[in-house]
């Protein structure tokens, strides 16, 4: 941006408009003395920039005029991007303050943004669109505000943008070229971040081909595998019928000596049964003929034997008959002497009449009663007690004995009453007794009730005693046992339990068991009887008994032979037969159904291998693999290839970055190149700040090795340079694609004027790229500027003002 | 009586082939043309018998046509024919020895025992397979005390036992020959023809290899062994017949100096042929005025039944002729990961790339 005019009214000290034209083509000098308004008119084109028109700000309202209430107002032509436009501000320190941006257009100026829409063009002409309404951009750097040299403002649009420049150097020419060919082939498949190939990359459909064909070849694999299972099965299949048919033939074997050896036991069997018929007949015949010739020969004497025994049991009979007939009346006796004694011991209780044992014990404690009431009696009355010495008639008047007493010498005589003993004692006189007599009349009432109420008691049993009573009472209850003891001996004779019942029913049983016995010889001698009968029935003698005998004998010792050897026969074979052939036919038939089944399963199995072999899957596999080789590679070289390209990509970048990064380090050499061409070398190494790339650290030509000092330790004017190196060196890069302006207001003040010779140099050279307006109070050190445009504003001011 | 056997084996009919990607179904057919072949010189040297010592086929599920059309040839020997079921074709339920088409070649037979075959000229002892893999001895069976008058021929497959580079399925004695008193033992697996002797001197055991080759690792395969044996107990004279259509070839080439990629280029278009397979693995430096004859080596591919390069060669990097800056910067960090073996092949192919825009863009 290049400025042609600038004009100011309400200005600070310029209440009057004050314009200020400038040469785009020539350093331009303000010169004034102090207070002229040198530094005013640069607030004034810095406020026109970064200050809204509406800002109620200090740093705005600090340029109202003293004691005028007036709007600052600022006007700047300046030139951009070849355009000429017109900044005009009004500053109200309120909503009400104005902007209008105009260009020169067809001869005339055009407005192209006004108020709010003002700010917002106004980065765009300080070096940077991105910066926002208020942002110095270029005039943080170019325009050197008095003291403020060191003050270098640089905002992050602006670093930007002068790393974007320096970039732009780097980027040029073929690196360009060889970068658009790399991002060309980087865009087929990447997206910008690179992680991931793009989701239409043609890499991807490869890769989907791939995975399709893959799962082709395992889909095939798997049939082929299944194949190999079914032969595997079906091999298993054979080898397993094959076993199964040996084991039929083995089972069918048995089976066929299993049922030679049942037929031969049914043989055997039916032999010995006919046999055992056989000589069970011998037996019999045998027998018979043996019994009947022992029993023609034993007969008699049993049947003389049997009758004997019939006579002594009819003599045991009739004896045990009368030892019954003894037994019972034995029984009878008894029973009949018990129950008269238990009729006598009852008759004597019943006369006796004994008083029952309560009743004995209430006459006992009627009678303890009597006692101590007699004694209470006996406490209660009054008594007196004579002792004669001779002879004497003692009448007693009250008191008891009443009347008259008669006592020889040596007896006492006792009387008593109450309430009062009154005597007659002749010779003597009358004496009476008087004393306490309590409750004598209701004693004596009490020993009366007491007295009724044993009387009552006892009166029925004959005697008031109680001593007489109680040998009463001992007397019946000793009959009482005894009657007792007749009552259970009686009982025993009813129930039989008695000695003489258990007699006689022993001698009962005596005489039924001979009975019986009697019984059974008789039936024996009948049966003997018989026999003889049976025998005598017989005609054969006894030779022809003994012949048949005999020839039973051989018979059954034949047949006895030929069975033995049967039974041998028999034994030889095997139990349980006819189980273990029921068992091999169940397993024969259960083997049939396996049989059946494994043939079922090798033709199911056959014809499935049939099947899979006509579907020719190794053919497909062998082909599927063979596309699914060429289509890895094919996307090998493509993934490859696409990586390869990422990789070329990545570096370029990677390598340009770092060339763009390494901005600083190209700062701090073209600083120290502008300031070796002003001090000659006197710093050999700088370190500008990272962030705010204002200079951190100096390396002094003179110091041995690396040694950063802080630039405060350098002299004044050094500082000075140095800031102004930093400066010209961002002008540098600044104007590279649009000529700057750089204002600077009294800014080397320190520098000697050798050292500022070197820097109007640097200023000349700079001039077909960069505006220099240089405000001073002293314009002679700048007459080395060749063809420098002065202005004096004292001059300008005094119209102004005027 | 003297007898004149024809021995071959492991044709691998069916042979899948992914790796020489479209030119497989070529190398497949090329086998049945070999087989073919193989028919014509036993009919040509009149053999007595011929023996397929196994793997005649490469999967008990290849195409039932193929079947059809080995049974067809092995009809076509003029003389008996003991095909030995091997690893790859073993015997079992569901096998393609089961198929009725055996039925229909009345000279072949399938050796589905382990059983002596009793022919004119010979006693043949086969040793059929019944799984892919195994362990045991296949010959053992051979009774050594049976047939002494008559020339014992051993049909076996498998690896033999002891000796170097061979995968130990079904192991084979060294000296099987001698151990069962066979005057030849005919031996498959081996793709590679190898013979060994037994004590007495004489070759008595062989593999005869593969007679189309299979695979670039096999240095003595395509032949089939004419074996006479006049006697019982004479050394048989062994004679290799070539009958393989296909050529396989390996080369490899280390490149140090530029322009020696030219030579590389003239040799490989001396061995071009539809009827060739090569394999060409170059190593060492690509030269900037080599790459032209790298293209044309490519090219060569369209000449070949089927080429494959390995291009390891590292660009030759010139940082003079890039622009001092970014590009030379960033070809010389291509060329340092170009060294590490993770990015190796990435880098160089990137480094290839920049050196190609670099000159397209005039640097």
């Amino acid at each position: 941006m290049i400025v042609r005019r600038i004009a100011v009214e309400h200005f600070g000290r310029f209440l009057q408009p004050l314009e200020v034209a400038l040469d785009p083509g020539r350093p331009n000098l303000l010169a004034g003395p102090n207070g002229s308004g040198k530094s005013t008119l640069l607030a004034a084109l810095t406020s026109a920039f970064t200050v809204s028109a509406t800002s109620t700000a200090q740093e705005i309202r600090r340029w109202q005029p003293w004691q005028r209430h007036l709007s600052p107002r600022v006007t700047v032509e300046f030139q951009h991007a070849e355009s000429l436009w017109r900044l005009q501000k009004e500053f109200a320190f309120s909503p009400r303050g104005k902007a209008l941006l105009e260009r020169f257009e067809e001869g005339q100026w055009r407005p192209h943004a006004q108020g709010k829409n003002v700010e917002e063009r106004l980065p765009e002409f300080l070096g940077s669109p991105q910066g926002g309404p208020g942002s110095w951009l270029v005039a943080g750097v170019l325009w050197a505000r008095q003291n403020e040299l060191a003050e270098l403002r640089l905002d992050q649009p602006l670093q930007e943008r002068i790393r974007n420049s320096l970039g732009a150097q780097i980027r040029s020419g073929v690196v360009d070229t060889v970068l658009r060919e790399a991002k060309r082939l980087y865009d087929g498949d990447w997206p910008p971040e690179g992680r991931s190939l793009r989701r239409n990359s043609p890499i991807l459909t490869l890769e989907d081909e791939l995975n399709r064909l893959r799962e082709s070849v395992r889909a095939l694999q798997d049939s082929l595998d299944a194949l190999e299972n079914d032969r595997i099965q079906l091999e298993k299949a054979r080898e397993e019928s094959a076993a199964l048919e040996v084991r039929r033939s083995e089972l069918e074997a048995r089976l066929r000596e299993l049922g030679e050896k049942l037929r031969l036991k049914t043989a055997l069997d039916a032999g010995r049964l006919e046999l055992e018929k056989s000589i069970q007949a011998a037996r019999f015949e045998l027998d018979t003929a043996a019994s009947v010739l022992r029993l023609r020969q034993t007969i008699a004497g049993d049947l003389d034997a049997a009758a004997k025994a019939v006579s002594t049991l009819e003599e045991r009979l009739q004896r045990a008959r009368a030892e019954v007939k003894s037994a019972e009346d034995a029984w009878i006796q008894a029973r009949a002497a018990v129950s008269a004694r238990a009729a006598e011991a009852e008759a004597q209780l019943r006369s006796l009449n004994a008083p029952p044992r309560d009743l004995l014990d209430r006459v006992a404690r009627l009678d303890q009663q009597l006692r101590e009431l007699q004694a209470r009696l006996d406490g209660a009355l009054l008594h007196a007690q004579l002792q004669l010495d001779a002879p004497a008639r003692i009448g007693v008047q009250k008191g008891s004995p009443e009347g008259v007493l008669e006592g020889q010498a040596g007896e006492t005589l006792e009387i008593s009453g109450s309430p009062e003993i009154e005597l007659v004692l002749p010779g003597f006189g009358r004496m009476r007794i008087w004393g306490p007599s309590a409750s004598v009349e209701e004693l004596r009432g009490q020993i009366a009730r007491v007295r009724l109420e044993r009387d009552q008691l006892t009166q029925p049993w004959g005697a008031a005693d109680l001593n007489l009573l109680e040998e009463k009472r001992r007397q019946a209850d000793s009959l009482e046992n005894e009657a007792g003891a007749l009552r259970k001996a009686l009982a025993a004779h009813e129930s039989g339990a008695s000695l003489e019942a258990v007699s006689f029913a022993r001698a009962r049983d005596s005489v039924r068991d001979l009975e019986e016995q009697l019984r059974q010889a008789h039936d024996r001698q009948r049966a003997l009887q018989q026999q003889k009968a049976a025998l005598d029935s017989d005609p054969r003698g006894e030779s022809a008994l003994q012949q048949a005998k005999e020839e039973a004998a051989r018979k059954l010792a034949v047949d006895e032979t030929r069975l033995r050897e049967l039974l041998e026969h028999l034994a030889l074979l095997p139990a349980g037969l006819d189980l273990e052939k029921q068992r091999a036919e169940s397993e024969l038939a259960r083997l049939q159904t396996q049989l059946e089944q494994a043939r079922e399963l090798r033709a199911r199995l056959s014809e499935r291998i049939a099947q899979k072999q006509g579907e020719g899957a190794y053919a497909r596999l062998a082909e599927a693999e063979e596309q699914l080789a060429a289509k890895q590679q094919e996307y090998d070289s493509a993934l490859r290839r696409a990586r390869a390209n990422r990789l070329l990509w990545q570096t370029l970048n990677a390598v340009l970055e770092e060339a763009e990064s390494s901005i600083l380090p190209r700062l701090e050499e073209r600083t120290l190149q502008v300031l070796s061409r002003i001090n000659g070398g006197f710093l050999r190494g700088l370190i500008l700040d990272r962030n705010s790339w204002k200079p951190a650290a100096v390396t002094p030509a003179e110091a041995a090795g690396a040694l950063d000092v802080s630039p405060e330790r350098i002299s004044g004017g050094e500082q000075e340079q140095l800031h102004f190196a930093l400066r010209l060196a961002l002008a540098d890069i600044l104007s590279e694609s649009e000529p700057q302006l750089v204002v600077l207001d009294d800014v080397l003040l320190a520098t000697d004027s050798a050292r500022l010779g070197r820097i109007l140099d640097l200023i000349e050279e700079r001039r077909p790229r960069m505006q220099f307006l240089i405000l001073t109070c002293h314009p002679e050190p700048f007459s080395g500027l060749e063809d420098a445009r002065l202005v004096r504003l004292g001059a300008l001011d005094a119209s102004a003002s005027a | 009586m003297a007898v004149r056997l024809l021995h071959t084996a492991d044709w691998q009919i069916g042979m899948k082939a992914a790796h020489l990607g479209p030119a497989a179904a070529r190398a497949r057919e090329a086998r049945l043309e070999t087989a073919r072949r193989i028919a014509e010189l036993a009919r040509a040297e009149r053999v007595d018998l011929a023996i397929l010592a196994g793997d005649t086929f490469e999967h008990p599920a290849v195409p039932l046509d193929d079947v059809g059309r080995v049974a067809r040839v092995l009809a076509d020997f003029g003389c008996p024919v003991i095909v030995l079921p091997g690893n790859h074709d073993p015997l079992g339920a569901g096998s393609l020895w089961e198929l009725p088409v055996w039925e229909e070649c009345p000279n072949v037979r399938i050796a589905r025992l382990e059983s002596p075959i009793e022919l004119e000229s010979c006693v043949v002892f086969p040793c059929p397979l019944r799984n892919r893999w195994g362990t045991g001895d296949p010959t053992a069976w051979i009774p050594s005390g049976l047939f002494g008058d008559r020339i014992r021929i051993g049909a076996a497959h498998g690896a033999v036992a002891g000796l170097p580079n061979q995968e130990q399925n079904w192991s084979i004695p060294a000296d099987a020959p001698s151990l069962r008193r066979l005057d030849y033992l005919a031996l498959g697996d081996w793709h590679s023809a190898r013979q060994y002797r037994s004590p007495d001197g004489a070759v008595r055991m062989a593999f005869s290899g593969t007679p189309e080759p299979a695979s670039f690792a096999e240095d003595a395969s395509g032949f089939v062994l004419l074996v006479d044996i006049d006697s019982p107990g004479a050394a048989p004279r062994i004679r290799q017949e070539r009958v393989a259509r296909l050529r396989w070839i390996r080369e490899e080439f280390q490149i140090l100096e530029s322009g020696a990629l030219a030579a590389v280029l003239r040799k490989l278009e001396a061995l071009a042929s539809p009827e060739t397979v090569a394999e060409l693995h170059l190593a060492g430096a690509l030269y900037p005025e080599d790459r032209d004859t790298l293209a044309a080596l490519r090219q060569l591919a369209s000449r070949f039944l089927f080429l494959r390069i390995h291009d390891g060669l590292r660009p030759v990097l010139r940082l003079e002729d890039l622009p001092d800056g970014p590009l030379r910067e960033a070809a010389r960090r291509l060329d340092q990961l170009a060294l590490q073996e993770e990015q190796s092949a990435e880098a160089r192919l990137a480094l290839q790339t920049l050196l190609t825009f670099a000159k397209g863009a005039g640097a």
